[in-house]
C-alpha cells in the first residue's frame, strides 16, 4: 500500500497544474472571505444577526471549485492519457489505487484547507471589527468560531472526496466537474424554487453543500435544518456513497 | 386623509417639512406596518428613508391597487409626480423645510391629471400629465405619507439571510392647503390604505392650527420580488431547469472537440475537410442548433409546469406581457444554445480544457448567484459571460421603489438583451481565435 501510496503522491505532485490549482484554494479562498467581510455593513444597533465565521469563510463557496477540478483531474487525467492502463497493470488491486488517490487528494486538500481557512479567518478578524456586527468578535479560541474554520477544512477534503468518486465514475473530466458542480449548486437553486417548507427542509437536509456548510454556522444554529456536524456528516455520506460506487464500477469495468 | 372630488377640480398644498423615524428593533424579517401595531412600545430613531413620500392624490377610491396620481416630497429624491404604481417623474429638487417649503398641485380634467411644483406657491412648473383609466367621476383625493421598510443588504450567500429591514415611519406638515371644484361631503377622514394588519393605532392624522401633519408608513408602489416583496417573477419557474441545462450544454459543447483530440479523431477530420474554419464553423452550428431545439422545447414545457406549480403553491406571480414571457423562454434557450457554441470554441483552443470550460461558463453564474457580496457579483454579471443570464429577467427594478435588487433575487446589473450579447461578444471572441489557433497549430 504504500509503494501505491507513492505512486499516486508522485503522480499529483507531478501533474500539471497541481501546484497552481492548490495556490488557488488558498488564494481564491481568503480573498473572496475578505472581500465579503469588508462589504458587510449594518446600520442598526444591537447587530443584524450575522455570523462572523460565516461571513470570513464565504470563499470556501469558490474554493470548493477548485477543490473538485483537483480532485477530477487525478483521475480522468489518467483516462484521457490512457495511462490508466498501465497504473492497473502495474498495481492490479484496483480498489487499493482507489483507496491511495484517496488519501493523497484528501492529504493534499487539508493542507490547502487549512491555510485557506486560516487565511480567511485572519482577514475576518482584521476586517470585520468596526462593520457594526454585535456579539463577540471572530476568535479561534472560541469553540464555535474553532469549529466553524476546522469543519470548512474537513468540508473541502470531502469535496475532494465526492469528486474524485463523481470522476472515477464517469472518467471524462468534463462530465465529471459538470455533475459535481450540478450536485453542489443546483440544490439550492431548486430548494428556492420550493415554498413547501416540509419539502425545503427534507431539500437542505440533504443537499451536499447547503447541509454541508452547516458547520460553519455559529449564530442563530437552532433555526438550521441539521446540527453542524449533522450536516457534515450529510456531506460524509455523499462522498462516501459516490466513492464507493466508483470502486465498483472499478472492480467490474475494463480500464 | 381624504375626500370626495366630484368632476373636475383641483388641491394645492404647501409642504414644510418631511421628518422620518427608523424602528430600533433590527434583524428578521421585512418589517411591514403590523410590526408597529404589534409592538407599539418599540423604540423609534430619527432618520428619513429617502423613497419616504409625502404630499397629495387623487385616487379612484382608497381600495389598494386603484388608479392613482399623486404629486409628492421624498425623503432625498425631491419632489415628484408618480402614478399607477409604476410611473415616476422628477420635480423640483431638495427637500422641504420651513424657509425653503415645496407647493404641490394637482388638476384634474376628466381622467386626465396635471401634476404641478412650484418653490413660492406664485410661479408653477407643470411636471407631469398622465391620463389614468378607471377614474370614475367622483374620486377620492387628500393628502398621504409613506415610508417604506428599510432594507440593507448584509450579504448573500446560498443559505439565506442576505438582507435585514426595519420599519420606518415619517411625517408630512401640510399647510396652505386649497380646494378647487366640488368637494361634496364635509370633513377630512383619515385612513389607513392597505393595511392588511388592522389599525395600525398611530395618530395617522393631527390638526396644526390650519395645518396639517399626516403620518405614515409602507409604501404606494409596485409588489416587486426580494426579501422586500411578495412576489415571483416568472423566469423563477424555469431557474434550476435552465441552469442545470447550461452545464449540460457547456459539457457536451465542450466534448463536441475535445473527444476528437482525444482519441485522434481530429485528424482524420481536418484530413477529410482541410478547410479548418469551416470544421469550427459547421460544428458550432450543428451544436448550436441541437442544443437550441433541446432548449426551446424543454423551456416551452418547463415554463407553464413550473407556474401552475409556483401558483398552487400559493405565489404570487408577478404579471408580464406576453412579449416579455416570449423574450425569456427564447432568451433562456439561446443562452443554453449560445453557452454550448462557447464551451465549443474554449474546447477547440485550450484542446483538454473541457474542466476549464465548465469552470468558464458555470463558476461566474453560480458565484454571483450564491456566494458574492452584491457589488462584487454587479460586476461578475457585467463582464464575465454569465452577464446573459440578465436575459431571463422579466420584470424590471424600479428605482422609486426600495427593495434587495440583488442577482440573488433574479435582478440583475445589466438589460436583458445587452447582458446576452457579452455572452455573445465572449463567444465571438473565443471563435475567433479558435479558428486562428486551428490554423496555426498542428492537429
Amino acid at each position: 500500500m504504500s509503494r501505491t501510496l507513492h505512486a499516486e503522491w508522485t503522480k499529483l505532485r507531478t501533474a500539471g497544474g497541481t501546484g497552481w490549482l492548490r495556490l488557488a484554494v488558498v488564494v481564491l479562498t481568503a480573498a473572496v472571505g475578505a472581500a465579503t467581510a469588508a462589504s458587510v455593513t449594518c446600520h442598526v444597533a444591537g447587530g443584524c444577526g450575522q455570523d462572523p465565521a460565516e461571513l470570513s469563510l464565504t470563499g470556501v463557496y469558490l474554493g470548493q471549485a477548485v477543490v473538485a477540478i483537483i480532485a477530477v483531474l487525478a483521475i480522468s487525467g489518467e483516462y484521457g492519457a490512457e495511462m490508466i492502463r498501465l497504473t492497473f497493470a502495474a498495481m492490479p488491486r484496483r480498489f487499493s489505487v482507489l483507496a491511495a488517490k484517496a488519501a493523497v487528494v484528501t492529504g493534499l486538500v487539508l493542507v490547502a484547507g487549512t491555510v485557506a481557512s486560516a487565511g480567511s479567518v485572519l482577514a475576518g478578524q482584521l476586517i470585520l471589527p468596526g462593520h457594526g456586527l454585535a456579539g463577540p468578535p471572530l476568535s479561534l479560541g472560541n469553540g464555535a468560531d474553532l469549529r466553524a474554520a476546522l469543519g470548512s477544512v474537513l468540508y473541502l477534503a470531502l469535496i475532494g472526496l465526492l469528486a474524485l468518486g463523481v470522476a472515477t465514475t464517469v472518467r471524462n473530466s468534463a462530465a465529471a466537474i459538470g455533475i459535481v458542480l450540478g450536485l453542489l449548486f443546483l440544490f439550492p437553486l431548486l430548494t428556492a424554487t420550493v415554498s413547501a417548507g416540509a419539502w425545503r427542509r427534507h431539500l437542505e437536509q440533504i443537499a451536499p453543500m447547503t447541509a454541508g456548510l452547516d458547520v460553519q454556522a455559529t449564530a442563530n444554529i437552532r433555526a438550521l435544518p441539521l446540527t453542524p456536524w449533522q450536516g457534515l456528516g450529510v456531506l460524509a455520506a455523499w462522498a462516501t456513497g459516490t466513492l464507493l460506487l466508483a470502486g465498483l464500477t472499478l472492480q467490474l469495468r475494463d480500464a | 386623509m381624504h375626500r370626495a372630488l366630484a368632476g373636475n377640480g383641483s388641491i394645492t398644498v404647501r409642504v414644510t417639512s418631511l421628518t422620518g423615524l427608523y424602528s430600533s428593533s433590527g434583524g428578521g424579517e421585512s418589517a411591514t406596518g403590523g410590526s408597529l401595531a404589534q409592538n407599539p412600545t418599540v423604540g423609534w430613531t430619527p432618520d428619513v428613508e429617502p423613497w419616504s413620500k409625502a404630499g397629495i392624490i387623487i385616487k379612484a377610491s382608497t381600495k389598494p391597487g386603484s388608479a392613482y396620481a399623486a404629486m409628492m416630497v421624498t425623503g432625498s429624491h425631491g419632489v415628484r409626480m408618480q402614478w399607477n404604481y409604476t410611473g415616476d417623474i422628477a420635480g423640483l429638487g431638495g427637500a422641504p423645510t420651513t424657509a425653503s417649503p415645496r407647493w404641490l398641485r394637482l388638476v384634474r380634467h376628466g381622467g386626465t391629471i396635471i401634476g404641478y411644483d412650484s418653490a413660492d406657491g406664485t410661479s408653477w412648473t407643470k411636471v407631469g400629465t398622465v391620463t389614468l383609466t378607471g377614474l370614475s367621476a367622483t374620486a377620492q383625493a387628500g393628502l398621504f405619507a409613506t415610508s417604506p421598510a428599510h432594507n440593507m443588504v448584509t450579504s448573500q450567500s446560498a443559505i439565506g439571510s442576505s438582507g435585514t429591514g426595519v420599519s420606518t415611519q415619517d411625517t408630512g406638515t401640510f399647510d396652505h392647503l386649497s380646494l378647487g371644484g366640488t368637494w361634496p361631503g364635509g370633513a377630512w377622514t383619515g385612513a389607513d390604505v392597505g393595511d392588511t394588519n388592522g389599525p395600525s393605532g398611530l395618530d395617522r392624522f393631527r390638526r396644526i392650527g390650519a395645518g396639517f401633519a399626516v403620518s405614515g408608513n409602507g409604501d404606494i408602489a409596485p409588489v416587486v420580488a426580494g426579501t422586500m416583496g411578495a412576489g415571483t417573477q416568472i423566469e423563477y419557474a424555469i431557474s434550476p431547469g435552465s441552469f442545470a441545462a447550461v452545464i449540460a450544454a457547456g459539457v457536451l459543447g465542450a466534448l463536441f472537440i475535445t473527444a476528437e483530440y482525444r482519441r485522434g479523431l481530429i485528424r482524420l477530420t481536418l484530413t477529410a475537410s482541410p478547410r479548418r474554419g469551416r470544421v469550427l464553423a459547421a460544428k458550432a452550428i450543428v451544436i448550436g442548433a441541437v442544443t437550441l431545439a433541446a432548449g426551446i422545447t424543454g423551456i416551452a414545457i418547463a415554463l407553464p409546469v413550473g407556474l401552475a406549480k409556483l401558483r398552487d403553491e400559493g405565489n404570487q406571480i408577478l404579471p408580464v406581457t406576453a412579449l416579455t414571457e416570449l423574450r425569456v423562454i427564447a432568451g433562456a434557450a439561446a443562452l443554453i444554445a449560445v453557452a454550448a457554441v462557447l464551451a465549443l470554441a474554449v474546447g477547440a483552443v485550450l484542446r483538454r480544457g473541457a474542466l476549464a470550460v465548465t469552470v468558464v461558463i458555470v463558476v461566474p453564474y453560480l458565484l454571483a448567484i450564491t456566494a458574492l457580496p452584491a457589488g462584487a457579483a454587479d460586476w461578475v454579471l457585467r463582464i464575465t459571460p454569465a452577464a446573459a443570464i440578465a436575459i431571463e429577467q422579466s420584470v424590471p427594478a424600479y428605482p422609486q421603489v426600495t427593495a434587495a435588487y440583488t442577482p440573488m433575487y433574479g435582478y440583475y446589473p445589466l438589460a436583458p438583451w445587452t447582458g446576452f450579447a457579452v455572452l455573445c461578444a465572449w463567444t465571438v471572441a473565443a471563435l475567433t481565435l479558435a479558428a486562428f489557433l486551428l490554423y496555426r497549430r498542428d492537429a
